[in-house]
């Protein structure tokens, strides 16, 4: 699989995981904490894998890598502060909102900037990177390293 | 007159929706405004439409339903005002005397930032274009002349002189050849962004009006100029564009969009001498420092980046309207014969290859002659002269002179001569109406389907002149 396409992969399930904690009832305090906590573990490894692998193999052909990287670094400060609420709190409902927020902002600027670049690499590069990013995620998920 | 919009309160945006009768102002008088109150008129009608126009892409492009909806509350809010700019132009403002004023506003506007452009490369590119739209100024005059028999200085008041210079059958480039080479976003000058995107909105606005009421005259002269024109300002739009970094995050070029318009609107409201449109340039300063502080939380919430950062603290004054007579002269003396070259470079005239790519595009377009000649032509016939207007009698004298100088070694079939003596009279012998036996429109491809071809089903082909 392409780099890019395992990436956007990740992209729409951290989307599904947000979908489901906006359905989960707000006095659910511990299914609430449990999908933040999936979401965080999601971030963490997509983050960690894509520093490891992706963003240097593709900074030679884009220009948007430090623009990525300075997104990650602040998306791991807010989820920081985030993590310190009561999962029952409104400041809590708030922060997962702004977390998504951050996150889609990204997103976009990743799927519309960064992947396109990317493609300038050739197919062959992009699926050799793909395979070397699914083995680092596995890796990183087998370990349960937490970045934030 | 440095201002940091940073520190400054604007007008809550609950509060900035206004009633159909505060946005649909008294029009100014034509008789009695200002050249350069219409000049700014003219352009904030376009910085606003470029705000439009980034908005709906930026929705386009987004997921998030909240930032979607800010942008469409923002949208919202600035719809009004540019229904309020655009409608102070009057009912009675004939289009080309409105189209005078929008090359007025290209010139004045051009020259402005060229002057005051921190980085040589956008600077050149300034230059560049500032020949064109002079250039067009002088063959809408033509027109105006022509069709409304009033003289383009009762728009420019004397602000701006009407002669040629590169001429416009020249602009038409190889679209590859329109695209420079990029600012990079993180060392150019805050300046350099703003004067870039002043300039794009200002050029865009004017090829979507020229393309939209380029039909509302009958002459098929004034029709083809204005699709020649307008094909141009697409060229412009291009070109401006091109300049622009695309690594921008689209957070930070709605930041920089906003710090634009309100640096536009701060200088509309300093240099305002009409005082109830400067009090339409405040309340909209207003509005517009809340859209800044908007866009810049966005940017900071949604990706950990000060405004500043982007912006700077100091507006400039973009929007400034003042005589730069001297700076085009020297620009028109020095640069008609420049050309664009591949790598977002320029040549002269002398130094182009024969294989040149805008000389295929120039003859698929100028195949049955340039409009922009044409027009000089006509004047000609109809007056004797062509018409020019300059503070400086040796500049008019030379005007012709000039304009055939700096032609292309291979001009379009039509090109007027650069004195009228050497102008052989044109008989007219057909009715008005009628065509001589020529079908009116032609096409360039010689489909025989194509409307108005001799070869068209239901047509009577090869109809002859009446007889008296």
């Amino acid at each position: 699989m392409r780099a890019t396409e395992l990436l956007a992969r990740d992209h729409r399930a951290v989307r599904d995981l947000f979908l489901q904690f906006e359905r989960t009832p707000l006095d659910d305090g511990s299914s609430r904490q449990d999908l933040f906590d999936r979401i965080v573990d999601e971030l963490d490894v997509h983050a960690a894998a894509e520093e490891a692998v992706f963003y240097p193999a593709v900074r030679q052909a884009s220009r948007r890598i430090d623009d990525a990287e300075s997104g990650h670094a602040h998306l791991r400060a807010i989820v920081a502060e985030v993590r310190e609420y009561d999962p029952a709190s409104s400041d809590f409902t708030a922060g997962v909102r702004l977390v998504k927020r951050i996150v889609l902002a990204h997103v976009m600027e990743e799927e519309g900037g960064v992947f396109l670049d990317a493609e300038r690499m050739g197919t062959q590069a992009l699926e050799r990177l793909g395979a070397e990013l699914a083995e680092r995620k596995e890796a990183l998920a087998r370990s349960g390293r937490r970045a934030a | 007159m440095a201002m940091n919009p940073f520190d400054e309160r604007g007008i809550p945006l609950e509060r900035q929706i206004r009633t159909w009768k505060q946005v649909a102002l008294p029009p100014y008088r034509k008789q009695d405004v200002d050249a350069f109150t219409r000049c700014r008129v003219i352009l904030m009608n376009g910085i606003e439409m470029e705000a439009a126009i980034f908005s709906h892409a930026f929705a386009r492009a987004c997921d998030d339903p909240d930032l979607k909806g800010q942008l469409a509350a923002l949208r919202r809010v600035e719809h009004q005002q540019q229904n309020t700019i655009n409608w102070l132009n009057p009912a009675d403002q004939s289009v080309l005397e409105t189209t005078i004023g929008y090359e007025q506003v290209a010139i004045e506007l051009t020259a402005y930032l060229a002057r005051t452009e921190p980085d040589e490369y956008v600077k050149q590119a300034f230059e560049f274009g500032l020949l064109e739209d002079f250039d067009h100024l002088y063959r809408y005059a033509q027109l105006l002349d022509l069709i409304h028999g009033k003289d383009p200085n009762e728009i420019l008041q004397g602000r701006t002189d009407v002669l040629p210079a590169r001429p416009t059958q020249d602009h038409h480039n190889d679209p590859f050849l329109r695209v420079l080479n990029h600012y990079e976003k993180t060392r150019a000058h805050p300046r350099s962004k703003v004067n870039v995107l002043t300039l794009m909105a200002g050029e865009q606005q004017t090829m979507n009006f020229y393309k939209t009421v380029g039909n509302f005259y009958g002459s098929p002269e004034a029709r083809q100029l204005y699709a020649e024109i307008s094909n141009v300002e697409e060229e412009h739009v291009t070109q401006y564009e091109s300049l622009m970094d695309p690594t921008e995050t689209w957070l930070e070029k709605w930041v920089m969009h906003e710090f634009t318009e309100v640096a536009n609107y701060y200088t509309c409201m300093e240099t305002e001498i009409d005082p109830r449109i400067k009090k339409v340039w405040e309340i909209f300063l207003s509005c517009e420092l809340e859209h800044l502080r908007i866009a810049g939380e966005m940017l900071r919430r949604l990706q950990g980046k000060e405004p500043q950062e982007i912006c700077g603290t100091e507006l400039p004054t973009p929007a400034t309207f003042e005589s730069n007579r001297e700076y085009v002269t020297r620009v028109i003396k020095e640069q008609s014969a420049l050309r664009l070259v591949s790598g977002g470079k320029w040549a002269s005239l002398d130094e182009l290859p024969e294989d040149w790519a805008s000389f295929a595009y120039q003859r698929v377009v100028h195949e049955h002659g340039a409009p922009s000649e044409s027009v000089v032509r006509l004047r000609m016939e109809a007056a004797g002269v062509e018409l020019v207007r300059a503070e400086d009698p040796e500049l008019e004298a030379a005007a012709g002179e000039h304009r055939v100088s700096s032609l292309d070694p291979d001009p379009a079939a039509n090109t007027a001569p650069a004195t009228y003596t050497a102008l052989e009279p044109v008989r007219r012998e057909a009715e008005p109406g009628d065509h001589g036996g020529e079908p009116r429109l032609v096409n360039p491809l010689d489909d025989p389907t194509w409307p108005g071809s001799a070869e068209t089903p239901g047509r009577k082909p090869g109809r002859k002149g009446k007889e008296r």
